[in-house]
């Protein structure tokens, strides 16, 4: 410690004697400067307009003469654009006026200040009306509020012929749902899809359908309603320009292998649903998420199980309101997120009561993949043409590894809340296969490197 | 005689860059002054010989050089030169105010705040701006013909006006008492002057082994380090100041300036450790051991360094402002 202020202190006196030598030593270096150079130089060096080169030159000049570093200083100086005095002058006639008419005011008798009652209200009643009128805006285009039905939620592609209830019927197959046609799938539907609105009903009568939980969870804000209903007609305008049956559509609540957990009542849909970007870990392949917006979600406010029962809707007659959404293919309606693997020709889009579909072909074709759960999802990401991963509602996480199959991985135990409930899942991020970032609702992510085994708070 | 080679390699040069200059003329906009193209290529011939010195450039590095420049400065300079109405009226209009703003600018920062005469400063300017005739050439030779493109013409223009506001200034230098010079040339720690008596026979070798230890030290700095610590404490410039020369941050000359002196300190101190050869060919001298470079040090701090009648010899012979 003594020593190191020791040789501070040395190397400090040694600085101050140096100091006093180096403008004597340059000084005596001037003689190498050479000739000085033109005001051209001046101006191009001042203007960093020099090759590099020819710049170190004439420093070298500048360093050994004074009159050139006098008129590079000046040169510096000169950029200053001081006023005239005449223009001194008006600005302090201005100031002096401004005095004056600041000095003439307290003479008046001034009145301390009492904000009318009047102004108070006006100041908020603009804002109040502003929101009544949307709020009775947003009523009178939404349907009465539901109660929440016990009954799955209705099926977005319903072809196959449904004679059971829908809690009672499993997810088809795949290659049962692939083969399936729409004229044999318009009567198999689930009785309680008559009660799901089509998305022209649900645009034109959107329903009230947020639960309070959704709606503190969610904002709702009445600007996403609104595009949310637009864009719902949107998609009931394209509905009604394609007249393509589904060769390919099966109903979205095919049986599943795996024993699916018993089917939420069907209740009022969300009105949107968003899949803000989750953080995206370096290195990762994520793709783009796409969100379509949907009039009608489902809502998970009274569910029991966590997870929303795909109803095949196969049992909906042809004659049913919601008919026209089913028979149209490649209709966006219920889903939430189109994902696209880097190569492009494979996307997957998943969404309502665990809606699954690949396409191998940019889109063009979809096919129907078995979901291991019935829950919305709501985001996804996906690494390869075979690799990709899902996360939804109630905690669902899905992966697929070959492009086919997909496995259910366990979400983070601490992510659920006090009374057990798992959080939705609004962004994913998958680097690879067993590395992958969620995004909770409430901004939680947790993260993951052997495929949802374990979980990290991050 | 020196003609014949000048209009020769003008004359290859207009050949050879035909199409290139060409196109120089359209984005320069001659036709706006109705300037002839001929003219301007001359100008470019100008501007490419002040670069090269006359040394054979490539075609690559001559037309990389013009690309460079500020065609369209130099076709309106090209054009007042010769003397075009509509060129001149552009000019008054455009640059009579910023002369006159940067006149004031440099009378300000001399500490003369004469409107006045900052008019006139900017206004003297004008007349070898339009040309005057010699007595041997018929030819009016104007002040823009000194313009070659490389800078904006309005940092041209102030570069000429700082130019002369210093020339005058150091002219009028001589004629300052010996008194004023001292003041303004005194180093930057102020002391008073004390004649110096040493016991040690060694102490003006020590000083003199110090200063040439320091000359070689200043001598392997980098030019743009050596024009800071000589901005700093020869012309007792402020970092600010330094900075605007450089156009770089007060901070950052700040930490070049850092570097440089320790450098220098650790590189002056490394000469003096070790031995040194003799200028005249003789034995070298043995390098200092660390007490005795502690010792040039002190004897350094000691020291009063300035040598007033030194630095106003070379004051006054001065070099005389070159032509431009």
């Amino acid at each position: 410690m003594e020593s190191r202020k020791h040789e501070e202190e040395n190397d400090r006196r040694r600085e101050e004697g140096l100091a006093r030598r180096i403008g004597e030593a340059l000084d005596g270096m001037s003689s190498s400067g050479g000739e000085c150079p033109s005001a051209e130089i001046i101006a191009a060096y001042h203007e960093r307009a020099l090759e590099i080169e020819e710049s170190g030159r004439w420093e070298n000049h500048f360093a050994g003469c004074s009159r050139c570093r006098k008129i590079l200083a000046v040169l510096a100086a000169s950029v200053d654009a001081p006023l005239a005095e005449a223009e001194v002058a008006r600005l302090g006639e201005l100031v002096a006026s401004a005095d004056r008419a600041s000095q003439a005011a307290p003479s008046q008798k001034v009145k301390p200040f009492q904000p009318r009652k009047w102004d108070w209200r006006a100041r908020w009643l603009a804002p109040a009306l502003g929101v009544a009128a949307a709020l009775a805006v947003w009523f009178a285009m939404r349907p009465p509020w539901r109660l929440p039905s016990t009954e799955p939620a209705g099926t977005l592609i319903a072809q196959a012929p449904k004679t059971e209830a829908p809690q009672e019927m499993p997810l088809r197959s795949l290659d049962q749902l692939s083969s399936a046609k729409p004229e044999e799938n318009a009567k198999a539907v689930a009785p309680s899809a008559k009660n799901q609105p089509s998305a022209k009903d649900l645009a034109v009568n959107p329903e009230p359908a947020l639960s309070a939980r959704n709606r503190e969870a969610d904002g709702n804000p009445v600007a996403e309603n609104r595009d949310n209903l637009k864009a719902a007609e949107r998609a009931i305008t394209d509905e009604k320009k394609e007249q393509n049956t589904l060769s390919d559509a099966v109903p979205a609540g095919a049986s599943a292998a795996a024993p699916a957990p018993p089917p939420a009542p069907a209740t009022p849909p969300q009105a949107f649903v968003k899949a803000p970007g989750a953080p995206v870990p370096p290195g990762s392949q994520t793709q783009a998420v796409t969100v379509t917006s949907e009039a009608a979600a489902v809502s998970t406010a009274s569910r029991t199980s966590g997870s929303v029962a795909a109803s095949s809707g196969a049992n909906i007659p042809s004659t049913a309101r919601n008919y026209t959404n089913l028979s149209k293919p490649g209709a966006p309606v219920g889903i939430y997120v189109k994902v696209t693997a880097p190569s492009g020709k494979v996307l997957w889009r998943a969404g309502r009561a665990g809606k699954i579909e690949r396409s191998s072909d940019s889109g063009s074709k979809w096919n129907l993949q078995e979901s291991p759960l019935h829950e919305d999802w709501l985001a996804g990401s996906a690494i390869s043409d075979k690799a990709c991963w899902l996360a939804g509602r109630n905690g669902a996480i899905a992966r697929t590894k070959n492009g086919k199959r997909w496995e259910i991985i366990v979400p983070p135990p601490t992510s659920a809340n006090t009374s057990g409930k798992l959080p939705d899942w609004i962004g994913i991020a998958a680097a690879d296969e067993n590395s992958a970032t969620i995004t909770s609702m409430d901004q939680r992510h947790y993260a993951t490197k052997d495929g949802g085994k374990t979980w990290q708070g991050q | 005689m020196a003609q014949e080679p000048k209009s020769s390699s003008r004359e290859s040069f207009l050949a050879q860059h035909a199409s290139f200059i060409e196109a120089l003329c359209v984005e320069a906009q001659c036709a706006r002054w109705e300037l002839p193209h001929e003219k301007f290529a001359e100008a470019l011939h100008r501007s490419m010989e002040s670069r090269f010195h006359g040394a054979a450039g490539s075609v690559a590095e001559i037309q990389t050089y013009l690309k460079s420049l500020r065609v369209q400065d130099l076709a309106l300079a090209c054009a007042c030169s010769e003397g075009i109405e509509t060129a001149w009226e552009f000019f008054i209009g455009s640059y009579r105010q910023e002369l006159r703003n940067a006149s004031r600018a440099i009378l300000r920062a001399s500490g003369s705040a004469d409107d006045a005469r900052a008019e006139e400063l900017a206004d003297s300017l004008y007349a070898e701006l339009y040309g005057v005739r010699s007595n041997t050439d018929a030819r009016r030779k104007s002040l823009f013909e000194y313009f070659h493109g490389r800078s904006k013409l309005s940092t041209w223009l102030r570069a000429v006006l700082a130019q002369r506001h210093v020339d005058l200034l150091r002219s009028g230098v001589k004629t300052i008492s010996l008194d004023t010079g001292r003041e303004r040339d005194a180093p930057s720690v102020q002391e008073p002057h004390v004649e110096f008596t040493s016991t040690d026979p060694d102490r003006e070798k020590y000083l003199a082994r110090f200063d040439r230890a320091l000359s070689m030290a200043l001598a392997e700095l980098l030019p743009r380090e050596r024009l800071i610590l000589a901005c700093y404490y020869v012309d007792q410039l402020t970092l600010a100041e330094i900075g605007r020369i450089l156009r770089e941050h007060e901070s950052t000359v700040s930490r070049q300036m850092e570097r440089s002196r320790r450098a220098l300190r650790e590189n002056v101190t490394q000469r003096l450790l070790h031995s040194e050869m003799a200028c005249d060919g003789g034995l070298a001298e043995p390098g200092l051991s660390a007490a005795q470079v502690d010792l040039a040090f002190e004897y350094v701090l000691e020291d009063w360094p300035f040598d007033l009648s030194r630095a106003l010899s070379k004051e006054v012979s001065g070099a005389d402002p070159p032509e431009r």
